[in-house]
């Protein structure tokens, strides 16, 4: 399958990033986000704490939406204001569970997954999620 | 991927990069179960080079501990940077691993 081409579209305080299903993709991301947030005004730690949420949710729609196939289109849409930074992920996959999971239970300590909504719903302040026509659409909120 | 990898006193010492994602997670999943099952089973993983990690790589580390438990050994972390250090701590697995500021007191653990 032909790749997407990758563009930052970067307008005023919103970044539009696109990427494929591709764990690949996210960890080249990963430092762009990181950048991102500190930029917006996040330390060290919170930049941290919003990136792996992020690459968290990312992750999900590569195995949960694309059932871990690595060429459909992901877009990210990062966004500041009113001290809110918002992170908008759409996909074009399976649909979410909806409701989402409240803070789930972290699994016994030797499980060696389920841990991943702990972390989005923990370091970010709020979640939404819905399904408009073919995409799913997660939204993150971190206040700065 | 090939870990930088040496032993000491029987223990393996493994360095792992600066980041430990989906990307990758397999390859050094596969790594690093190869070296406890090759190796006596203790195991020091250096994370002095990692600074990011989502909750693959977590899984890779707790995948690599119940390894070396089923040789009644262990994995001890050393030089843990305050970020993933958070993680850790989020994810409560600080209580589960032994982690050290430096090798000598994993070395010490260990042996």
């Amino acid at each position: 399958m032909p790749r997407l081409p990758r563009n930052d579209i970067v307008t005023g305080d919103e970044t539009r990033l696109l990427l494929d299903s591709d764990p690949a993709d996210v960890a080249k991301l990963q430092l762009r986000l990181l950048a991102l947030s500190g930029s917006a005004g996040l330390d060290e730690l919170g930049a941290f704490q919003l990136t792996t949420a992020v690459v968290e949710a990312l992750n999900n729609c590569i195995k949960h939406a694309y059932g871990g196939e690595t060429w459909h289109p992901i877009t990210l849409q990062w966004s500041l204001g009113q001290g809110i930074i918002t992170i908008e992920i759409r996909d074009q996959g399976k649909p979410m569970p909806s409701p989402l999971p409240e803070t789930p239970e972290l699994p016994d300590e030797d499980s060696v997954s389920g841990r991943g909504w702990h972390i989005i719903r923990q370091w970010t302040d709020a979640v939404s999620y819905t399904r408009k026509g073919n995409d799913n659409v997660l939204k993150l909120m971190r206040r700065l | 991927m090939s870990l930088e990898k040496r032993t000491q006193n029987s223990v393996d010492i493994v360095k792992l990069p600066e980041q430990l994602m989906m990307a990758g997670a397999a390859d050094v999943r596969t790594e690093l179960k190869e070296i406890i099952s090759n190796g006596s089973g203790k195991l020091i993983i250096d994370l002095a080079d990692t600074t990011f990690m989502d909750s693959s790589g977590l899984a890779v580390l707790v995948s690599c501990l119940q390894a070396a438990r089923k040789k009644d050994e262990d994995v001890c972390l050393v030089h843990m940077g305050p970020t993933v250090s958070a993680l850790f701590e989020l994810t409560r697995l600080h209580t589960v691993f032994q982690i050290f500021d430096d090798e000598q007191g994993a070395l010490s653990a260990l042996t």
